[in-house]
């Protein structure tokens, strides 16, 4: 008897010591695919298990009574319900709702490049900027090698898909910068007037941009600032042309950067001789101060200033002339731009920004006339932007851009005269993100610009299919407008207006990317000219197909890209008497880019080749004008860059030459107004020197 | 009376040890298990296992330096650089807590220094400058704290052998660090508070080939 009650006893005992509950269940996310690998538990216990590919999950537990079940997955919200463990099975389905922030994942490549660390695409990388041959470390020269730019070594800005320089804007962390590039004489490109290594990022958009922004007819570069300093040090780079020296400094929870340079090209002249006869060769100063601080977690504040001086002039020859000229060009600018971010608990994120641009520019053409011009900008912005859930985030914002302009002309020949000249634009935008299905996401905002009495609407959408993690689908469409100015200086009564197409397919795969993309542009409202009346009666169109190619994996360290584009454009505008295709553009465009490095050297090289086919010009002959084209454009460049030890301190040393074929790359002639005795005008070959341009760089950082 | 008393005592006894497996052990098992286990799926599975008994136990740091590791090293067989980037960043958060729990641990710093190089890894043109400087930092403070872990010399020693001389770097460096490191990971008097050690075996096909290479120059 009492054996018998002793062993029930122990049995019972055991028996309570190994009672178990099962809980199972299966877990789908918001889009009702099956979430494999949720880590499923008891709060505060090991009880738990991952669920399985088919998003199904068991486990049992020795826990008893009331608990909490936790469901954790990476990139979802974390879901947790309070259950009663009594011995019976529970079943519970859960339905996982993914984290806000993935609709910020989504990209819609229609139209863009982006570069950045968090963007992992290979399409384009904030290094590329240093690394590309024909670049010479200026931003600019990265962005012609890209698909949509089409190929301006003779003039140095950004020509994009049949537009002009000046329909394409540049932004720093959002804020208008509205002299990008150095003022340039004739006869002689320019490049951007920035530091290499003050960003790292880049958004350069060809084509059909968001609502955020305005003001450019063909497509926009924004540069994002660098967060932070890696750490606190001093470069200084010895170049065959000048020296710039930088101090990064970490103070705290900031970072800040200086940095000051000058560069005087008149030795490098006098060794090599340039076509171009400079009376006073180049001479530039520039100073950068970049400040960057977190007044929190998650906020930032940024600020950005450079100045730059400068002084050249050339003498310059005209073949109608007997004399020579002798053009003087001095300028002096400041650019100052201050933003502030913060992200709020509730996903709710604000930007306000202000920029400020004084440009002073004094251009003398010995005993003719001289011009004094000077330009003040300032834009400011203001941005709130709400991510609701991972399907749907709205953005809106205010900005205003101000602009005033006074130009005093004196000459030996007329009269003194003086104008300013002054614009605003205000404008305001709307916009949502949102996705319609798992694979299917959309941009479609609008933008409202005023213009003194003008009103303009401008809708914007955008729309991109993922068909899977490498193929990728992109269109998007928007109605851009401009206030242009023609004659130079003068601002027209009414906007210039352009409607794009953009169709895109991407396909990217193990550090392999291949993009083809269809535009279709047309014109409105732009200036042109006849009967000596400056009306905004002319119009264009642009269409063409860009493709690009970009492997960084098959040769271990070797980078290579390939951008072709076509462009078939024509415009009646300005002084053409007709639609023909604009002078500044060429109908097809090729770069090839290559860069590696060979770690048993420790340096790195690139090479590039651009090639551009002929530009329009107006030929000159006894019956009149007939449009033929220019020689194709061949430039073969090529950069160095070898690392190592300087007294322990890391050094470089760089060499870049550009032209390396030494080609004549002819965009345009110049005729006499008479004509010779054989009837034919005689011509002058327009082009930028034909002697390769070597650089030649030492930087250490000490 | 006295039987049935010794035996049920008995029975309780070993029920109560049946039951009670201590955090310590549970811990060390399932590491083992997650060290033998391959392919992603199933050793996501154990990394499973290891963060809910670092989340049962908030105040253990050993837990949570598991956590951590259990996440830097599977990210090495992530199918994608998101992915990498998503799991670095969620195992950061389990190191975080155990430096919070325990700031004179070695070892903490000697993984944050291997996350730092692994965080590199996934995008290594774009992030070498950024990270290079916190690796050095992070393997600086675990030296500090214990100057005679095996692994942060082994860090050390894969950091010199893949930097190029002059950010500090070079094989020649590289093989001292390397040599260190297997003497202190081989003296059996050198004491460490973790049952498992990583570094040991890659260490030792380092220092040879790295031999083998200045040899043959």
């Amino acid at each position: 008897m009492k054996t018998i009650l002793v062993i029930s006893a122990i049995l019972a005992i055991v028996a309570s010591g190994t009672a178990q509950t099962t809980i199972q269940g299966s877990i789908t996310d918001n889009w009702g695919n099956s979430l494999p690998g949720v880590n499923v538990f008891l709060k505060g216990t090991y009880d738990g298990t991952s669920s399985l590919s088919d998003g199904t999950y068991t486990f049992k537990t020795n826990e008893y009574g009331s608990h909490v079940i936790v469901y954790q997955c990476i990139g979802f919200e974390n879901f947790e319900q309070q259950i009663n463990l009594s011995l019976s099975t529970i079943s519970i389905n859960v339905v996982m709702k993914e984290k806000a922030d993935k609709l910020e994942e989504v990209v819609i490549s229609a139209g863009a490049f982006e570069a950045s660390d968090k963007k992992k695409s290979v399409v384009l990388k904030p290094l590329d900027i240093v690394t590309t041959a024909s670049s010479n470390a200026d931003i600019y020269g990265t962005i012609n090698c890209l698909p949509g730019a089409s190929t301006s070594a003779e003039d140095g800005r950004l020509i994009v898909r049949g537009g002009e320089a000046e329909e394409t804007k540049t932004f720093i962390d959002g804020l208008l910068m509205p002299v990008p590039y150095h003022a340039n004489l004739p006869e002689t490109p320019t490049r951007g007037k920035f530091l290499p290594f003050s960003f790292d990022g880049m958004m350069f958009s060809s084509g059909a941009y968001s609502a955020e922004y305005g003001d450019a007819l063909s497509s926009i570069v924004n540069l994002n600032t660098k967060d932070e300093s890696a750490r606190t040090e001093t470069q200084l780079m010895l170049m065959s042309v000048g020296t710039q020296i930088n101090r990064e400094q970490k103070i705290k929870k900031s970072t800040m950067t200086l940095s000051g340079g000058f560069s005087h090209l008149g030795p490098y002249f006098s060794l090599m001789q340039d076509k171009v006869e400079w009376e006073k060769a180049p001479v530039n100063a520039n100073g950068l101060i970049q400040f960057r601080t977190k007044p929190s977690e998650n906020s930032m504040l940024k600020v950005y200033a450079q100045s730059n001086f400068g002084n050249k002039s050339i003498i310059y020859d005209n073949i109608n002339s007997d004399n020579k000229y002798t053009i003087g060009m001095k300028t002096y600018d400041f650019y100052g731009g201050v933003n502030f971010s913060q992200t709020m608990e509730n996903n709710g994120q604000i930007y306000a920004g202000i920029s400020y641009m004084n440009t002073y520019e004094n251009i003398d053409i010995v005993s003719i006339n001289n011009n004094d011009i000077n330009k003040y900008f300032i834009h400011t912005k203001l941005r709130y932007k709400k991510i609701f859930t991972s399907r749907i985030s709205i953005a809106t914002g205010a900005e205003s851009k101000l602009e005033q302009q006074t130009i005093k002309y004196s000459s030996s020949y007329e009269k003194d005269s003086a104008s300013e000249t002054s614009l605003n634009i205000n404008s305001a935008f709307v916009e949502s993100r949102f996705r319609i299905t798992e694979k299917i996401a959309s941009q479609t905002g609008l933008r409202i610009e005023s213009i003194d009495h003008e009103i303009l609407v401008l809708p914007r959408t955008s729309l991109a299919w993922s068909i899977n993690e490498q193929n990728m689908f992109s269109f998007a469409y928007g109605k851009y407008a401009q206030r242009l100015s023609y004659p130079e200086n003068e601002y027209l009564e009414k906007s210039s207006q352009a409607e794009h197409y953009v169709l895109n397919y991407q396909y990217e795969k193990f550090n392999r990317v291949f993009r083809i993309e269809l535009f279709n542009k047309t014109y409105s409202k732009l200036p042109l000219q006849s009967n000596n009346q400056i009306t905004t009666n002319g119009d264009g169109y642009a269409q063409g197909i860009d493709i690009f190619y970009r492997d960084e994996t098959t040769i271990d360290g070797l980078e290579y890209w390939i951008s072709y584009s076509f462009t078939n454009t024509e415009r009646h505008y300005k002084d053409y008497e007709k639609s023909i295709q604009p002078l500044f553009v060429r109908k097809h465009s090729l770069s090839l880019v290559m860069k590696q490095y060979i770690s048993k050297l420790s340096s790195f090289y690139g090479i590039s080749y651009n090639f551009g086919s002929g530009l329009p010009y107006f030929h000159k002959s006894i019956s009149g004008y007939s449009l033929e084209t220019t020689p194709e454009l061949h430039d073969i460049s090529f950069n160095y860059t070898y690392i190592f030890d300087f007294f322990m301190n890391k050094a470089y040393l760089y060499s870049s030459v550009s032209n390396v074929l030494a080609r004549k790359n002819i965009y345009g002639y110049e005729y006499k107004n008479e004509p010779s005795e054989n009837g034919s005008y005689e011509r002058r070959e327009l082009y930028n020197g034909s002697k390769p341009f070597i650089i030649i760089a030492l930087g250490v950082t000490l | 009376m006295k039987k049935t008393f010794i035996s049920l005592a008995l029975v309780l006894m070993s029920s109560v040890a049946l039951l009670a497996n201590n955090f310590s052990d549970i811990l060390k098992n399932t590491v083992t298990e997650f060290d033998t286990t391959a392919g992603f799926e199933a050793k996501s599975a154990v990394l499973q296992k290891i963060e809910r008994i670092a989340l049962a136990e908030p105040d253990e740091w050993l837990a949570q330096y598991y956590a951590a590791y259990a996440y830097v090293f599977i990210n090495y067989l992530a199918e994608n650089k998101d992915m990498q980037d998503n799991l670095l960043d969620k195992g950061l958060e389990y190191l975080n807590k155990g430096i919070a729990l325990n700031e004179n641990e070695s070892e903490l710093y000697a993984l944050l220094a291997l996350w730092y190089s692994s965080k590199m890894g996934v995008a290594p043109a774009a992030r070498g400058a950024k990270y290079a400087g916190k690796l050095n930092e992070a393997l600086a403070i675990a030296l500090a704290k214990n100057d005679k872990n095996p692994r942060t010399y082994f860090l050390k020693g894969q950091f010199a052998y893949h930097a190029p001389a002059s950010f500090g770097g070079g094989k020649e460096a590289a093989l001292t660090f390397f040599q260190t490191a297997d003497e202190l990971f081989k003296d059996s008097t050198n004491t460490n508070p973790l049952f498992a050690n990583w570094g040991e075996y890659t260490n030792l096909e380092m220092l040879k080939t790295t031999k083998n290479e200045l040899a043959g120059k």
